[in-house]
This record gives structure tokens, sequence and C-alpha cells, in this order.
């Protein structure tokens, strides 16, 4: 990570008294309160909205470069950023609220809790206002920013060796906000005479059933229908073109509208000669995002949910205690029904020292030392500092394990709650598996991309059984699902929000077709069990994310 | 400037305090230029003296273009130079037609122009402008971020300007009125 990634300024934010999103080059993070569905939704669109300008732009490519160069390096990751904050914010602002509209309806009272956005929506509306039909001003308002952010600032940077690149180096109009600005104070005509020649150019090319489909009666729903995805790209594609030759009559340097692909090539192959692999993405192709589950990955590697408010890091300790005490603490906390629970988790070293903030900053020498995940009993402790932190008890040998369950007897349930990035390790897996799943009832919770398990399940033809269940967490609601292949040794464990379960089943249905089966609930024990590990989950985990073991297309 | 220039703008755009929050601030915008006051407001945001609420500070390059809370003290010199320069940049971006954004322009301007005097009457604001002869070589505090061909097309289309012929745009008026021999210590 480049030191620029790690100033505070180097996000994009979408703050709010509610819930927020936060998004750099790397990831976006949310703190979704669960509360107001309608404003969940319109800040996790916002920050995918972030995401996706960056990943098919040039300007997007710079900031996914100098995102993650080393040292001094990634300084210039900074001014390239406040150059298109504009661009950025505007079309996040408008397209979330208008997708989250097509669903909820106006939204005018939940972008009012979020003013610092207002004047930005009310810019864009009036940009757009020479555009009839919900669709063809998203589609246009999406061309428009993709104009902005196409510059020749990969063949400046190239040029300039990297190191050498300055924002100087680029002319006002050739920067996203100075492009933005320039059709500002154009006016709607510009955007609206782009339209008319998009409308005719799809009319002709494809009928008028696409267009159509942004009548009356229609709307995003019908609109975004995958059978008008050709359609509606092409007209992108013509509105594009007519924006940028109204932008060239400036003397702006345009390119098409993938014309990145080549120079980023270039520029990555640079990058990679002089700093080596800086974990960059691949890029999706176009075939990819008209792809629902390839777009479900890609969102769902990029995506982590905070669970906890205020510091995003949970403060940890590392108590010493032996299995009696152990189940005398939790022997008097009720968990469910009244009843205490014991729950045993399973980390590697590496996410509990990203998943928590640890007494001086550093993971434990104890953790650090371990050759495998940590298995561990964790209990909300009072350490007197303001604020409860996460005690970690570790359970050192499988053996102990038998001791806790024998010495907790029947006073509730006993759960086991493994994270997927366990299951990398095979030596380990060999020695711990088999006695995390006699202690009870075992989750696995998803911490890594899809992509790490699901196409093997496809390739075994495994059928599997996923249910959706919602919880109700002190007033905010949580989604869950949980999916087994087959005859599972576990329920796996997907804990975030509505929009992001969706795209996980979206990901399994796209892998498994009919394999995948839906079931409205858990029976019995595994229900049980699954309200205990995910009331567990949201009281001790910092956040969720599936990035635990790094993402498998990165260069 | 050889005479206050900001009071006759604070009263075109009906504001009668020095604390400018967005609404002032978007007030006096639309008295320059009625598209669109946010560039403008960007422009001023960057301003050194603004002032958060609630004490909370937020350094310059915060993305705060479009927030609420924070303010500019008209009352400060400091600010009601910037805050002229700015205003001055809007007017001269729509008034020559520049390809240039309003804050690209307001950092620029010192080097190139000299605000003389805003007045204002029945038709709206009229700026006396005076071009800086010799343009001032781009300031080094400026050469991180500023294109030096930008720079150059804004010199030369501030030369081009006739002298004694005003510019009219809605209700703004732009005449430059000559040259104005600065040292670089001004800028």
């Amino acid at each position: 990570m480049g030191e620029a990634m790690g100033d505070h300024l180097a996000r994009l934010c979408f703050d709010g008294p509610g819930s927020s999103g936060r998004y750099t080059p790397h990831a976006y993070s949310l703190r979704l309160r669960g509360v107001d569905q309608p404003t969940d939704h319109m800040v996790y669109l916002h920050e995918v909205h972030h995401a996706a300008l960056n990943d098919v732009t040039a300007w997007g490519s710079a900031l996914h470069v100098y995102a993650r160069l080393p040292g001094d390096a990634g300084n210039q990751f900074g001014p390239l950023l406040d150059a298109c904050r504009l661009t950025h914010e505007s079309l996040a602002t408008f397209a979330s609220v208008q997708i989250a509209s097509a669903r909820h309806g106006a939204l005018d009272r939940v972008l009012a809790a979020y003013p610092d956005y207002v004047p930005l929506h009310e810019a864009t509306l009036r940009l757009t206002a020479g555009v009839d039909g919900v669709t063809r001003r998203m589609v246009l308002a999406s061309a428009l920013a993709r104009l902005c952010m196409q510059t020749p600032v990969l063949e400046t940077i190239t040029a300039a060796e990297i190191d050498g690149f300055r924002l100087a180096s680029v002319r006002d109009l050739d920067r996203p906000d100075g492009r933005w600005n320039w059709f500002i104070r154009h006016g709607a005509h510009p955007l609206a005479a782009a339209a008319a020649t998009a409308d005719r150019a799809v009319g002709a090319q494809f009928g008028p059933a696409a267009l159509a489909s942004d009548g009356p009666g229609g709307g995003l729903h019908e609109s975004t229908d995958p059978a008008n995805d050709e359609g509606w790209d092409f007209w992108e594609a013509s509105a594009y073109e007519q924006l940028r030759a109204a932008l060239a009559t400036a003397g702006a340097r345009t390119l098409g509208i993938n014309g990145h692909q080549e120079a980023t090539a270039t520029l990555l192959a640079l990058v990679s000669a002089r700093h080596g692999p800086i974990g960059l993405r691949a890029a999706m192709t176009d075939q990819q995002r008209r792809d629902d589950a390839a777009v479900a990955s890609s969102v769902l590697q990029q995506v982590r949910h905070d669970l906890h408010d205020g510091d995003r890091h949970r403060g940890a300790l590392l108590p010493s205690l032996d299995a009696g005490r152990l189940i005398e603490l939790m022997a008097n906390r009720p968990v469910i029904d009244d009843r205490p629970a014991m729950i045993v988790d399973a980390r590697p070293a590496s996410r509990l020292a990203t998943l928590y903030r640890w007494p001086g900053g550093t993971l434990p020498g104890q953790l650090r030392a371990s050759t495998g995940p940590v298995v561990a009993v964790r209990a909300i402790v009072d350490d007197g500092e303001p604020g409860m932190v996460v005690g970690h008890a570790v359970v050192p040998q499988p053996e102990v394990l038998g001791a806790l369950s024998e010495g907790w007897g029947g006073r509730g349930p006993l759960v086991s709650c493994v994270s997927a990035s366990c299951l990398a390790d095979a030596g380990w897996t060999r020695r711990w598996l088999a006695p995390l799943s006699s202690f009870g009832p075992m989750f696995v919770l998803v911490d890594v991309e899809p992509d790490r398990f699901v196409p093997a399940w496809a390739r075994d033809g495994r059928q599997v059984t996923a249910v959706e269940t919602t919880v109700d967490d002190a007033g905010s609601q949580r989604t869950a699902l949980l999916f087994t292949a087959g005859s599972g040794f576990a329920w796996w464990l997907v804990l975030a929000d509505d929009v992001t379960v969706r795209l996980m089943v979206e990901y399994l249905r796209g892998c498994l077709g009919s394999r995948l089966r839906s079931d409205t609930e858990l029976a019995g024990q595994a229900h049980d069990a699954a309200t205990v590990v995910i009331s567990h989950l949201l009281a001790t985990e910092s956040f969720v994310s599936f990035d635990a073991l790094g993402l498998t297309n990165v260069d | 400037m050889s005479t206050d220039p900001l009071e006759p703008i604070l009263e075109e755009a009906a504001v009668d305090t020095h604390l400018l929050h967005r609404p002032e601030l978007e007030a006096i915008g639309r008295a320059v230029n009625e598209i669109d006051p946010d560039e403008f407001i960007a422009a001023v945001v960057f301003a050194p003296g603004l002032s958060w609420s609630e004490d909370q500070h937020r350094p310059r390059d915060y993305f705060e273009i479009h927030g609420r809370h924070w303010w500019l003290d008209a009352s400060n010199p400091d600010n009601r130079v910037r805050l002229v320069n700015a205003i001055t940049a809007v007017a001269l971006v729509h008034a020559l037609g520049l390809n240039l954004s309003t804050t690209w322009v307001t950092d620029v301007l010192p080097t190139v122009v000299t605000v003389r005097s805003v007045h204002r009457d029945d038709t709206g604001l009229h700026f006396e402008l005076r071009r800086r002869h010799p343009a001032a070589p781009l300031p080094p505090h400026l050469a991180d971020t500023v294109n030096p061909d930008d720079y150059a097309e804004f010199v030369y289309a501030i030369e081009q300007a006739q002298l004694g012929e005003p510019v009219c745009n809605g209700r703004v008026t732009i005449e430059f009125t000559g040259h104005d021999a600065m040292s670089t210590d001004k800028i």
C-alpha cells in the first residue's frame, strides 16, 4: 500500500449521520446501520459506482497504480484524486440515487440526510434535464463521467517514467473535474444533443425495443433486463462519442470509451519493471461486465462491512485463562434463551492482525509465532479503558477442545466458527478440523472470495442448499446467507447486508445453476447455532470482507 | 486594489454579513453567473482562511466543496482578496469564454491581473481590471499543479482583451483599463 493510502484524505467518502461508506482504489468499506434500507442501498451503490468508474477509465487506472506504489512513488495519488473528486462524487451520488429510487421511490428524504451531496445531485439533474427517461439520464451521466476520466494521463505518466509525473503535466481541460466543470458551464444542451444522437443510433441498430424499455411504464428494472444490455451499451457509446466531439472543440485531448486499455497495459508493464507486482486486479472485460455472476464477484472482492461503531477496529486482548476459568467465565453470560453458549473461533494470525487493535499496535508475539490459524474463545471484557475490548483466550491444542466440551456439559450450545481462510492451511486443517467438528455445529465464515471454492463445487457437481436469514441486532437489520455443499462438514456463512447476500446468491446461481437450491429456514439445532454464531460475530468481529487471502485475479 | 471591491459584490448579492456560509456564497456566485455556483464555491472553499463549525479542523484539500459546515470570514483581509479573485475568475471565465476552471483561474489570477475596482449600478457589476505587464512567470508554488501551456494560453487570452472595450456577460461587465507593473512580492 502506498503511503498516500494511509492518509485519511486519500479516500472518497460518503458521510452522513446514518450509514456511511469509504472508497479507496483497494476496496470500499461500508458501515450500514441496517435501520433504513433505502439509505443502506444508496450508500452501497454510491461506493460501487466509485469502483466501477475507476475500473473503466484512464484516470481510474492512474489512481489504481499510484495508490499501490511504494514510498514516495505514490505521492502523486493525492493530486490525482483531488483532480477528479467532483466527477466521482457527482456520478456516484446521481447514479446511486437513481437506482435506489427505482426500488424505493423518491429518495429526497434519504439524500437530505447527506446535505453535502445534495448540490451534486441537483447539478447533475440540471445537466441531464433535457433528457427523457431514468435509464437515459443515468447512462448519460455515466458516459459523461467516463469521458471526463478518459484523458491522456496514462501516456503522460509513462512519458514521465512514473516518478517524474506531476499534475502540471496535464492540462486543465484534460483533468476530470476541469471537464466536468466545462460541461456544467455549457448547461443541459450538449447532453440533450448526445441523448438524441444515441437514440437515433440505437433505433437504427437495434430497433425500438431497448429504447421503449425506458419509456412510460418502463424504468430501470425493465431497461436493465439483460436482453437490453447490448442496446444500452451501444447507446452509452454513441452518447459518449457525441459528448467527446463537443469537448474536443474546446481543445481537449479525448480518448474512445475504452481508449485507456492499451495505455494501461503499457503503464502496468513499466510499473512492473520498476516495482514488481503491485497487486492490481485485472480489469473486467466487456463480456464480464454483462455477466451478473462476474459483476457480483467483482463487487464482493472489494467490499468490506464494518460491524463496529466508532473506531473501525475493535480493541483486543490476549488473556491467559485455563479451561476451568474459561468455562466459569462463559457460563455466566446468557446468549440464547437465557442460556450461555461457548463459541470457538479460528482465524489466521494475519487476519487477527487486521481485524483488531492490539495493545501496542502490534499482534502479540504469541500469535505471531503461531504456525497456523489461531483457535480461541472470545469474550467481551472491560479492560478499564473507555469501550469494551475483545478478549481472545487461546485454545493451544486440539485436545483442549475435548476438555472444554466435557467441562461445559449441557449448559448451552457449543459452536465453532472457522474462517474460510483457515482452510487454505492443509496441515492445520488435518489437525484441527475433526476436533472442531466434534465440538459442536461448525460454521465457516466466508472471508475469501467465492472464486476460491465455489468453482470446485460446480466441477464436482455438488448440490448446494442456501438459506437467507435476517437478524435483528439491537434495532439494526442484518442479513446472512448460510449454505452447505452436499453432505458438507459445515454451514458456510456470509454475514453482511441484503445487497451483499443477494450478490453472493447471484454468484452461486451463476456458477451452480440448478444445483443451487434455496430453503426458507434452517432446522432446529442448526437454527439455534446460527443465531448464536451470528450474534457472536456481530459483537466481536470488527469487519467482514472477502480478501483474507488476497485476490485471485491480481498481478 | 485601490478601492475595496468586495462591498459592491456583497450588495449585488444582497448579502449583509461578513460570515459567509454556503447560502451566502451561492448568492454571491449567482450575482456573477447564473449557471451554477458550485465551481465558484469550490474556488472559495480552498481559501486558507476557511473556518469550520464545531471547532472541526479540516485540512485544505479535504473534499468539502459542497459541505455546509464551514464559513469564510470576509472581514479578514486575506479572505477578501481570495474571494474577490474567485469572483473575478468566474466573471472572466464566462465573459471571455475560457475553457479553464474557476479554481484554476483563481489561483493564477494575481500573477496576471489586478482588480482595480468593482462598482455596482442598475445594470449590474462592473469590474475594472489591469493586466500585469510584463506577465509574470508561473510562481514556484504553482509549478506542480498548473500546466504551463494553460498558463500561456490564459496570459494570451488576457493580452488579447482590448483596452477600454467592456465585455458584457449577463449583469457583469469587465473592462481592462491599462497595465500594472507589479513586483513579484505582491503576488
